[in-house]
C-alpha cells in the first residue's frame, strides 16, 4: 500500500475514446474513462502521470511518457494538452492597470487572448528565473517560457507583479 | 417552446456551440452538427480541469462524451445550463435555474473581470463612489467649512509675504521716492506679523483637519467591522473576498491619507495657483508668462517620471514584503529548522532576497538621485528666465527691482504645489480604489437567505429533532461537496458521523448548524424549515465544541460566560465543574480571573478544551456538536473531557465527528459518509455485521492501532 504503483508501460494501452475522453486497458482489466494528473506540472510534464479512476482510486503512476507506445503518447498528450491548458505568451500586445484590475490582451501560441488579472497577490507565480506563470481571476494560466523574450516594458511591469 | 439555451467552447480556436430547446441537446462546430433526444441522456455534468472546463453528457447506453471545452470563466454559466438540463432530465422544476445569468457589464457589454462580483470598474458611477466618499463628510460640516476657512485665510496671508518683501520693500521702503520710504522697521514687523499669522492659522487648521479625518475613517472601520460581523462564513472562506479583508485596514488607513493630506493639500494648492497666478498677472502680464513657460515641462517631467518610481517603489514594497515573508517563516518555524539542522540553508535564503532588497534599493537610490536634482534644476531654469528678463527690463526703467524680487518670491511657491497637481490625479484614483474596496465590504451581499419578517418562526424552545430531506450542498459551483443527503434524527439521539476525510463530515455540521444554506433539498428542525427558524433561537440552542477551541482575549470567567454575559458565579463554577475543569481552574495563579492569551499563561490542549465544554454547559443547548472533540488531546486527559462529554451529551440531539471510531461508541447511530453521500446508517454493530465501508474503515482502524500498541 505504501509503495507507489507503477504501471507496466508494457501492458498499458491509453486510447482516445469516440467520445473525446481517455480509456485504459491494463492487461485483461478495461477503464472505459480515467482521469490523468501531472506529479510535476511546471519541472517535467512528462514525468510521474498520474493514472486515476474518475473521482477515485489511483491506478498507477507513468514513470515517463515516452516509455508508452505511439498511440497512448498520442493520446495523454492530446488529454493533457486539454486537462493543463496553459496558453504560452509569446507577446504582450497590450496591458492597462485600472482600478486594481488589469486588462491584458496577449498573442499566444494559441491564438490572442484577452483577460483580467486582480490586484498583485497571487497573479503572477515565478516558476523558474525566468519561466513565469500569469493567473487570471477566474484561474486561467498563461505561461511566459522565458522573461527575456518579452519587451523592455512589458517585462519591467511583470516585476512590480512579481 | 421553451427558450433556447446556448453555451459555447472558447478554447484553442474552436468554434463550438451547444443548444438545448424542447428536449433535444444539439452539438455544432461549423457545418458538423450532431443531436440528441432527452430519451438518449442520462446527465450533463460539468469538469473542472487544470486549466479549463469541459461540458460531458453522459448517454443511457453507457457512452461518455466531451461536448463543450472552455475556459475557467465560463464555470458559471456552463454549470447553469447543466442544471437545467438535468432538471428536465430529472422532471424537476427548473425555474431556479432559468434566470439570466450575467456576465457581462449591462452598460458596456465587457465580461466582468471576475464573474463572481458583477461590477464593472469601467463603468462604475465614479461620480457617486466620490459623492460617498465626501457623502462620510456631512456630519463634520461645520468642521469642514472652518477648515477649509483657515486655509483659504492661511493661503492670503501666505500670499502677501512675497509682496511685502519685493515690491513693497524695494520699492517703497528702500527707494526715496517711496510711500512708506525708509520706515524698515514697519515693514519687517509687517512680515513678522504675516508669518506669525500664517502659523497660528496652519496650527488651527491641522488640528481641526486630524479631528476630522481621524473621525472619519474611526466611522468607517466601525461600519467596515460591522458589516463583516454581518456577513456569513461563506464571505470569508471565499478567498479571494479574504483577502479583501486584510486590505481593509490598509485601505480605511490609505483613506485617511487622503483625507488627512490629500483633499486640504488640494485645496490650498489649488487656491495658491490660482492666486500666484492672478497676483503675478496682475503685476505684469508680459513676465508672468515667461514665468509660465517652464511649467508645461514640469508637468509633463513629472507626469513621466512618476510611475517609473512608482514601479520602483512598488518593486521594493514587494521585494520587503518577500524577505519580511521569509524571516517569518524561519521564526515562526524554528523547531523545524533546529530539528532539521538547516540553519544554514534558512541564511543562504534569506540573503538571496536581502540581495533582491538591496538591489532594488540601490535602483531606487539612483533613480531619485538622478531625478530630483534634475527636476529642481529645470524648476531653476524658470528663475533663470526670470532674471534675465526681468532684469534686463530693470536696467531699462520699465520694471520696478521690487516687482523682479516679488516675482522670485512667487516663482518659488509656484512649483511645489504644481508638483503636488501632478500626483494628485493618481492620488485620487487609488483613494477610490480604496474606498471601493471598503464599500464593497459594507455593502456585500453574502448574507444567508432571510425570510421575510413575518414569515420568520421564532422557537424559543426545541425539541431538537433534526431531518434533511434531499440536501445538496457544494462551496463552488459545480462542485457539490454533499449529495442528496436525507436522514431524520430524533430529539436526544447521538450520531457519530464517520467517513474518510474529505467525505462532507464537517460540512454536513455547517449545514445542520446553518452556516450555510444547501444548494437544494431541506433541512428540517422539529419539522420546520430551519432557514425560517429565528437566527437568534438557532444559535442559542446549537452548541459546538470543535477540535481548535478558540479562546478569546479575557479571563477564565469572561471566556466560559461567553454569549451569556449575565451567568452568574454560582452557574460559571457550576458549568465548569461538569466540565472536569474547576480544579486545574483553581489551581491558577489567578483562578477565574486569570487572564488567557497572555504569554506566560499557556493552557494545555486539553485545558482549553473543557473550558470550552464548560461555555457549551453554560450555553445549554438542546442540540450539540461535537468536531473532533478529542482529536488534539494527550490520553491523559482524553479521559476527563471524554468523561466531561458523557454528561455534555446527557438529553441532547449530538452529532460528532470523530477520526478514531472508538470514541463513538456511545452513539445511537453512526452516518457513514463517502464522497458526498450518506452511503450506510445504523448502530455499531449492526455497521460491522454489513461488512461495508463502516466495516472496511473499523477493522483498519483497529488493526493499525493494536499494531502501534494502542487498545482500539
Amino acid at each position: 500500500m505504501a509503495d507507489v504503483q507503477f504501471l507496466d508501460a508494457k501492458s498499458v494501452r491509453l486510447r482516445t475514446t469516440a467520445g473525446g475522453l481517455v480509456s485504459l486497458g491494463l492487461g485483461d482489466t478495461f477503464f472505459p474513462k480515467v482521469d490523468l494528473h501531472l506529479a510535476f506540472p511546471f519541472s517535467d510534464p512528462e514525468r510521474f502521470i498520474s493514472v486515476r479512476e474518475p473521482e477515485g482510486d489511483e491506478i498507477g503512476l507513468i514513470r515517463h511518457i515516452q516509455e508508452l507506445d505511439p498511440l497512448s503518447q498520442e493520446a495523454v498528450r492530446k488529454e493533457l494538452r486539454w486537462r493543463y491548458y496553459t496558453p504560452r505568451i509569446q507577446r504582450i500586445i497590450s496591458y492597462k492597470e485600472e482600478f486594481g484590475h488589469t486588462y491584458w490582451e496577449v498573442e499566444t501560441d494559441r491564438g490572442v487572448h484577452t483577460f483580467v488579472t486582480r490586484g498583485r497577490d497571487q497573479t503572477v507565480r515565478s516558476i523558474s528565473e525566468r519561466r513565469t506563470l500569469i493567473i487570471d481571476v477566474s484561474g486561467n494560466r498563461y505561461e511566459i517560457a522565458d522573461l527575456e523574450d518579452l519587451d523592455v516594458r512589458s517585462r519591467e511591469y511583470l516585476a512590480t507583479l512579481l | 417552446m421553451d427558450d433556447l439555451l446556448s453555451i459555447q467552447g472558447d478554447l484553442g480556436g474552436l468554434k463550438q456551440v451547444l443548444t438545448y430547446q424542447d428536449g433535444v441537446l444539439t452539438w455544432k462546430e461549423g457545418e458538423n452538427t450532431r443531436s440528441w433526444q432527452e430519451e438518449e441522456l442520462e446527465t450533463v455534468k460539468l469538469h473542472h480541469y487544470v486549466g479549463s472546463l469541459t461540458i460531458n453528457a453522459k448517454l443511457k447506453d453507457g457512452q461518455e462524451l466531451v461536448l463543450l471545452r472552455g475556459s475557467q470563466g465560463l464555470a458559471r454559466q456552463y454549470q447553469m445550463f447543466a442544471q437545467t438540463i438535468n432538471n428536465r432530465l430529472q422532471g424537476k422544476d427548473d425555474r431556479a435555474y432559468a434566470k439570466e445569468v450575467a456576465d457581462r457589464c449591462p452598460k458596456c457589454q465587457r465580461y466582468y473581470a471576475d464573474p463572481a462580483r458583477p461590477i464593472c470598474l469601467r463603468c462604475l458611477d465614479r461620480r457617486s463612489l466620490s459623492k460617498r466618499v465626501l457623502g462620510l463628510a456631512p456630519p463634520y460640516l461645520r468642521q469642514i467649512a472652518l477648515m477649509i476657512l483657515l486655509m483659504l485665510a492661511s493661503s492670503l496671508v501666505g500670499l502677501i509675504s512675497p509682496f511685502l518683501g519685493g515690491r513693497i520693500f524695494f520699492d517703497e521702503v528702500l527707494d526715496s521716492a517711496g510711500r512708506y520710504a525708509g520706515r524698515i522697521g514697519q515693514v519687517v514687523l509687517a512680515m513678522f506679523l504675516a508669518q506669525l499669522v500664517t502659523l497660528f492659522l496652519s496650527i488651527w487648521q491641522g488640528r481641526v483637519n486630524s479631528r476630522v479625518s481621524a473621525r472619519i475613517v474611526f466611522d468607517l472601520k466601525t461600519q467596515v467591522f460591522t458589516a463583516m460581523q454581518r456577513l456569513s462564513l461563506k464571505f470569508y472562506n471565499n478567498q479571494q473576498t479574504g483577502s479583501l479583508m486584510t486590505r481593509v485596514n490598509n485601505d480605511a488607513t490609505h483613506l485617511q491619507a487622503f483625507f488627512h493630506d490629500g483633499l486640504p493639500f488640494f485645496i490650498v494648492n489649488s487656491m495658491r495657483l490660482v492666486g500666484i497666478v492672478a497676483v503675478l498677472l496682475a503685476m505684469d502680464w508680459q513676465l508672468a508668462l515667461y514665468v509660465l513657460i517652464p511649467v508645461p515641462l514640469i508637468v509633463l517631467g513629472t507626469a513621466k517620471l512618476h510611475p517609473l518610481l512608482w514601479r520602483l517603489y512598488t518593486r521594493r514594497f514587494r521585494a520587503l514584503s518577500r524577505l519580511n515573508a521569509v524571516v517569518n517563516d524561519s521564526l515562526g518555524g524554528v523547531r523545524v529548522v533546529k530539528a532539521f539542522g538547516t540553519e544554514h540553508e534558512e541564511i543562504q535564503r534569506f540573503s538571496r532576497n536581502n540581495q533582491r532588497v538591496f538591489a532594488v534599493n540601490r535602483e531606487v537610490g539612483q533613480m531619485s538621485s538622478t531625478v530630483f536634482p534634475a527636476l529642481s534644476y529645470l524648476m531653476s531654469l524658470g528663475a533663470l528666465v526670470i532674471w534675465g528678463v526681468g532684469g534686463s527690463r530693470v536696467l531699462w526703467g520699465d520694471l520696478t527691482f521690487g516687482t523682479l524680487i516679488t516675482f522670485t518670491g512667487y516663482l518659488g511657491m509656484l512649483y511645489g504645489p504644481l508638483d503636488f497637481m501632478t500626483r494628485i490625479v493618481d492620488w485620487w484614483s487609488s483613494s477610490m480604489n480604496s474606498a471601493q474596496r471598503i464599500f464593497e465590504v459594507i455593502d456585500s451581499n453574502e448574507l444567508l437567505w432571510t425570510p421575510e419578517p413575518g414569515e420568520i418562526v421564532p422557537m424559543p424552545r426545541v425539541k431538537g429533532s433534526i431531518a434533511a430531506q434531499d440536501v445538496t450542498f457544494g462551496y463552488e459551483e459545480g462542485k457539490p461537496v454533499l449529495e442528496d443527503i436525507s436522514f431524520t434524527v430524533e430529539p436526544g439521539e447521538m450520531i457519530g458521523i464517520v467517513g474518510r476525510s474529505g467525505a462532507g463530515k464537517s460540512t454536513l455540521i455547517n449545514l445542520i448548524s446553518r452556516l450555510y444554506d444547501p444548494t437544494a433539498g431541506i433541512i428540517f428542525l422539529d419539522g420546520v424549515d430551519l432557514r425560517y427558524v429565528d437566527q437568534k433561537d438557532l444559535r442559542r440552542q446549537v452548541g459546538m465544541v470543535l477540535q481548535d477551541t478558540f479562546l478569546f482575549r479575557g479571563t477564565v470567567f469572561e471566556n466560559i460566560a461567553y454569549g451569556r454575559t449575565d451567568a452568574s458565579y454560582e452557574e460559571v463554577v457550576q458549568a465548569a465543574r461538569i466540565a472536569n475543569a474547576h480544579d486545574f481552574i483553581t489551581k491558577l495563579p489567578d483562578g477565574y480571573e486569570t487572564v488567557l492569551g497572555q504569554r506566560n499563561v499557556d493552557l494545555s490542549g486539553g485545558e482549553k478544551q473543557r473550558i470550552s465544554i464548560a461555555r457549551v454547559i453554560l450555553h445549554d443547548p438542546e442540540i450539540l456538536i461535537l468536531d473532533e472533540a478529542t482529536a488534539s488531546i494527550d490520553t491523559e486527559t482524553e479521559q476527563l473531557v471524554q468523561e466531561a462529554l458523557e454528561r455534555l451529551v446527557r438529553g441532547r440531539t449530538t452529532f460528532a465527528i470523530a477520526h478514531r471510531l472508538s470514541t463513538l461508541r456511545q452513539a445511537d447511530r453512526l452516518f457513514v459518509l463517502d464522497r458526498g453521500k450518506l452511503v450506510e446508517v445504523g448502530s455499531h454493530q449492526e455497521l460491522l455485521k454489513k461488512r461495508g465501508i463502516y466495516y472496511k474503515l473499523f477493522t483498519t482502524q483497529r488493526d493499525a492501532l493494536s499494531h502501534i500498541g494502542v487498545a482500539g
